[in-house]
């Protein structure tokens, strides 16, 4: 770094500062309510992008402490009194390595690109915007933390704001959307808290000769520092199975995998466009970061026996998101469903437990936000004028709407991988990886490919050919501010979609450790170890 | 107690010291029998009915001595303590031995070992006594800033001087070592609040919830005074430490009546249960609590419900002994109040899903806390090493987490009550309908009751998910009851909903023509919003600032409860 500076915590906690900043704004000015959210994620580009210029590709972090980097580490609770506690330590610990860090540059992204698609915003704009903060706040959060309760605090601290933001500005069928949400969500992560205490009571660090039951990620990884006779003791034991359960499930909600997914359609579908972007673009990518750096990083026995069941819902995301995508006559419901296809890549990907299949998935976690932004900013563009969004009630958009036809053609050429756009690469890299290992699976999924061609085109043909129905000779082309919104991810997309090679570069070690992790945990390597011994 | 030491043999001036030194040790109790009594003829003299207040700021005081004086009780066991030499006899009164010999001096100065005692002081009736008198300071000034309070004016004095009353029973429901006592004290706090949720007499609701508070209590005090009976039977002792060394060789030799002392404890249960509002013996608890005025169910909900556990724990961890070897109790109570814990709690969260009362729904909540509270119980008494202090042992982690669950729901339950006192204040209704947009009313108060109820869903960042945190560590660490911690946990999520309701109705839902309409029209400012006084803006954040600080640093909180296992 240039400047020693908690750049993490800036990150982090910035968007807490433009929330208070906001809460002494005066009600009615709205422009400077949201010249301060501008500002404040315009910021956090700056920041990312610092983080990215200063990145060391060739350090791997994962379980390895040393190596992350722009680490913050403070000492937070120290519970020492209570023996039969143990002596509980829970640290502020931020830090980076190559699977955070485009989770980090996603989200800066996405958060600014939602504060750009806000501005339609109308009722109670102060309120919107501090949720809105408080909401990138938690986010940004979850891809920082080290420390396993500072980041099931961040996980939880969206779930507020989130509610909120569907719940009083969504849609019509808002308040059911948004309690949907937020009971799913607790569902999971209070299993996810169960989980995490059971990690908390085998994990012990030695500090000063004491003994510490750590909340540390990555002393949590580490086999030495498990209590012997502890619940999560071992390899492979009932109780490793069980914790790995419980974590997965909160992850699986997120995600959101087969059959959790249920929430979803509802919350896209009645949140407003902003919250739409948020949401696909990045709070979808928290269940699968989450898998891979805890689930994958602590329990790597089990994931290893266990990825042959993920396999299997990954491959029923794809195909089941993708014929349920067709059903949909709401253009909305449609993309909703496709994340739910497309979130099956991201497993499929991590489930090959392969170098190439996890870059796969954590690349395709980064397209799919960036191009499924552009599908509901897109959506968006059109309700705002129409106010309906209804496939059928379109027709021949192309030559009244042509700006917007770019766009669109753009975002929906990408979402179904077409080469020369960043999907492409991402779902190639992925079947590459599932291949060597699920045959059969991943011809399966490969169907997926072409029901989401046949979805989205059948979509674009409805709404942009054909003859435009009287009703809508109104319609005017993209205002500015949507094209600010629409254009940097359209240039995103297809950059990467040609020279993928400087966010790849990014996660290759940290990967490659990752995947040398799970498998060096694979049952046949666990036998082997034991016929030696 | 007087005639076991006039028998002993005891120098009457040593006599005269221990029972000097056993009042020093009563000193809270005794602030607060004065100060019930004087607050009596404070009343009768006070002849303005404007001025009675006054007798609620004399209960305050009276309550903020018994606190100051509990605090002195304390032991803190680690970091600076006082006085740890001192303490294996120093801080009881009235103390109690095992082995029940004749009483004996240990130091002339500090105390006495002394059987059949009555009541003991140790550092878990201290914290109970202090999280009580806590709970009385701060229903004192939310009765002063209650309107269903004040609406009775001529009547105000009564009421503090019977809440000073309750809260002395409080004070001697966890500190009791005789069957007798927990009866007596159990019987003081119930009578009380049998008057106090009878308050608003002229209102219908208030009178109804008053009589089948006394229907209900008087059938369970009977059943568990009939409990107790059996148990003396059995044992020829009240007091439970004696019955505890009476049923240990009983179990030890296999003379022991397993039917009789079975129905004992049951019986017995029956009692603590309904004061604490167990499952299946909570069905007065939603009436009550909807009838009584707000500040009397505030005061039931936390203080009462604290003196029960007190009660409770006393009982169940003093009277039944445990197998030296296994640390298993002898009689299996852990399993009985895992099933009772796991009813209640899910019958309180269910029947708390479909209430329209913010009120009931609060009840039924509370109904599901005892249950979240006994899970820690649970897991006390599924490996109980009491006596004997051994600070690892996993039995107070229970002990430990109960407390710390106990201040955190005091903090948050009281706080969610007194917001909806004010919202009731101006709006003469506690109907969840009503609350119908009422963010844009009072964004304050709006704003900090769903604090109060994230907390008590139990989301990180406010106490309230400390309290759970810690109830799941300390049964987390008895893997047999897997079960139990996944019946809480989806619990968790279920209570979600009911609390989201109340910020869904107003957050998201606009005020329309049904919403209750104000009490006056001189309540609404210029900028639309309800008009309150500052002082009942700023008693807010008494319960605000609480809830979120121990929910981000939560280091003094554990550290504070943590001296709770250091008794005897």
């Amino acid at each position: 770094m240039p400047f020693n500076i908690p750049i993490l915590s800036i990150l982090t906690f910035l968007p807490v500062l433009g929330m208070i900043i906001t809460a002494f704004l005066p009600k009615d000015n709205i422009k400077v309510i949201r010249g301060v959210t501008v500002a404040v994620t315009a910021l956090q580009i700056i920041f990312a992008i610092m983080v990215w210029m200063n990145f060391n590709t060739a350090l791997p972090g994962i379980n390895d402490m040393k190596t992350y980097q722009f680490v913050e580490r403070f000492q937070w609770i120290r519970i020492s009194g209570l023996p039969i506690f143990g002596n509980i330590a829970i640290d502020y610990t931020m830090g980076i390595d190559g699977i955070s860090v485009t989770m980090i540059i996603l989200t800066a992204l996405i958060s600014f690109i939602g504060a750009i698609a806000s501005f339609s915003i109308g009722k109670q704009t102060k309120g919107y915007f501090m949720m809105y903060l408080l909401l990138v706040t938690g986010m940004m959060g979850v891809f920082c933390a080290l420390d396993f309760f500072l980041f099931y605090i961040f996980w939880e601290l969206m779930l507020l704001p989130m509610y909120f933001l569907i719940g009083i500005w969504g849609g019509p069928r808002r308040e059911y959307a948004a309690i949907k949400f937020f009971i799913y969500t607790l569902f999971g992560s209070i299993f996810m808290l169960l989980a995490m205490i059971g990690l908390n009571m085998t994990t012990v660090v030695q500090v000063g000769g004491i003994q510490w039951h750590t909340f540390n990620l990555i002393d949590m990884m580490n086999p030495i520092n498990h209590l012997p006779g502890a619940i999560f003791t071992g390899t492979l034991t009932t109780w490793r199975y069980v914790g790995y359960l419980a974590l997965f499930l909160g992850f699986a909600i997120k995600i959101p995998m087969f059959p959790f997914h249920t929430w979803l359609p509802d919350a896209h579908v009645e949140a407003p466009t902003a919250i739409s972007v948020i949401l696909a673009g990045v709070l979808l990518k928290m269940g699968t970061y989450g898998i891979l750096r805890i689930c994958f990083g602590i329990f790597p026995d089990v994931a290893a026996a266990t990825s042959k069941y993920m396999v299997i819902f990954g491959v029923i995301n794809i195909v089941y998101g993708a014929f349920c995508a067709m059903a949909q006559k709401d253009l909305k419901k449609l993309i909703a469903y496709s994340s739910v296809s497309h979130m099956g890549y991201v497993l499929l990907g991590m489930a090959a437990l392969n170098s190439q299949g996890m870059v796969g998935a954590i690349f395709q976690m980064f397209n799919h936000g960036t191009i499924t932004a552009m599908l509901f900013l897109s959506v968006g563009v059109l309700y705002d004028r129409a106010h309906t969004r209804g496939l059928n009630e379109f027709g021949g958009l192309a030559n009244k709407m042509p700006r917007y036809f770019a766009f669109v053609v753009i975002c929906y050429f990408a979402s179904l991988g077409l080469p020369g756009f960043s999907g492409f690469i991402s779902e190639a890299f992925v079947f590459l990886g599932a291949f060597q290992v699920f045959q059969f699976w991943t011809i399966i999924a490969t169907l997926g490919i072409i029901l989401t061609a046949a979805y989205m085109l059948w979509a674009l043909q409805r709404m942009f050919l054909g003859t435009l129905p009287e009703r809508w000779e109104g319609l005017t082309d993209m205002n500015s501010r949507e094209m600010v919104a629409l254009l940097p991810l359209a240039v995103i997309v297809i950059f990467f979609g040609i020279y993928p090679s400087p966010i790849l570069n990014l996660m290759t070690t940290s990967v490659n450790h990752l995947a040398a992790l799970v498998q060096s945990a694979t049952p046949q390597v666990i036998q082997a170890a034991t016929t030696l011994q | 107690m007087s005639f076991f030491l006039l028998d002993s043999g005891i120098p009457t001036a040593e006599l005269t010291k221990f029972v000097n030194f056993s009042m020093g040790k009563f000193i809270p109790e005794l602030i607060l029998t004065a100060g019930f009594l004087f607050a009596i003829v404070l009343d009768l003299l006070i002849k303005d009915k404007n001025a009675k207040k006054l007798v609620g700021y004399f209960a305050f005081i009276v309550l903020a001595a018994a606190f100051a004086m509990s605090w002195d009780q304390l032991a803190y066991f680690h970091g600076e303590m006082k006085d740890i030499p001192k303490w294996a006899g120093g801080k009881m009164i009235f103390p109690y031995s095992q082995t029940l010999p004749a009483p004996q001096l240990i130091s002339p100065s500090e105390g006495f070992f002394a059987p059949f005692s009555m009541v003991v002081v140790d550092n878990l009736s201290v914290i109970f006594k202090m999280i009580i008198s806590l709970a009385g300071m701060f229903v004192v000034g939310m009765s002063l800033l209650s309107r269903e309070v004040e609406d009775r004016g001529r009547r105000n004095g009564e009421f503090f001087s019977l809440l000073l009353a309750m809260t002395l029973g409080m004070f001697l429901m966890p500190a009791s070592m005789d069957l007798l006592m927990m009866y007596i004290s159990l019987e003081l706090v119930s009578i009380t609040s049998y008057i106090m949720a009878g308050f608003m007499k002229d209102s219908p609701r208030s009178t109804e919830a008053s009589m089948k508070y006394v229907l209900f209590g008087a059938f369970s005090s009977g059943l568990m005074i009939y409990g107790f009976s059996i148990l003396y039977g059995l044992t020829g002792s009240t007091n439970i430490m004696a019955i505890k060394a009476v049923l240990e060789t009983q179990f030890l030799s296999g003379s022991v009546n397993t039917v009789a002392l079975t129905v004992a404890v049951i019986l017995s249960l029956v009692g603590m249960g309904y004061k604490i509002s167990a499952a299946p013996f909570h069905f007065w608890t939603p009436d009550v609590y909807e009838g009584a005025p707000i500040p009397v169910t505030a005061l039931l909900s936390v203080a009462s419900k604290a003196g029960g556990f007190g009660l409770l724990m006393r009982f169940l961890f003093f009277a039944i002994p445990s197998n030296a070897q296994t640390m298993q109790p002898y009689f299996n109570w852990p399993i009985i109040l895992a099933i009772m814990s796991a009813l209640t709690m899910t019958l309180g969260n269910f029947a708390a899903l479909r209430q329209s009362n913010v009120k009931r729904m609060l009840a039924y909540s509370t109904i599901a806390h005892a249950g979240y509270m006994m899970v820690a119980l649970v897991s006390v008494g599924a490996f109980q090493r009491l006596i004997g202090q051994d600070p690892g042992s996993p039995s107070n982690a229970g002990i430990t987490a109960i407390l710390i669950y106990l201040i955190s729901y005091l903090f948050t339950n009281l706080g969610a009550f007194y917001v909806i006192m004010l919202i009731a204040n101006k709006i003469n209704s506690e109907e969840i309908e009503d609350y119908k947009g009422f963010a844009k009313r009072s964004p304050l108060l709006a704003v900090s009751l769903s604090l109060f109820l994230v907390s008590l869903t139990g989301i990180p960042l406010t106490v309230g998910f400390i309290g759970k945190f810690y109830i799941f560590i300390a049964i987390l660490k008895q893997p047999q009851y897997l079960w139990l911690v996944v019946v809480m946990a989806l619990n968790s999520v279920v209570s979600l909903y009911y609390y989201v309701r109340v910020m869904q109705s107003m957050f998201i839902k606009q005020a329309d023509a049904q919403t209750a309409p104000l009490l006056g029209e001189m309540e609404i400012q210029a900028d639309g919003t309800l008009r309150y006084s500052m002082m009942s803006k700023i008693f807010i954040f008494v319960f605000l600032i609480p809830t979120i600080l121990f929910g981000i640093y939560f280091t003094p909180l554990v550290d504070f409860a943590g001296n709770a296992i250091r008794f005897f």
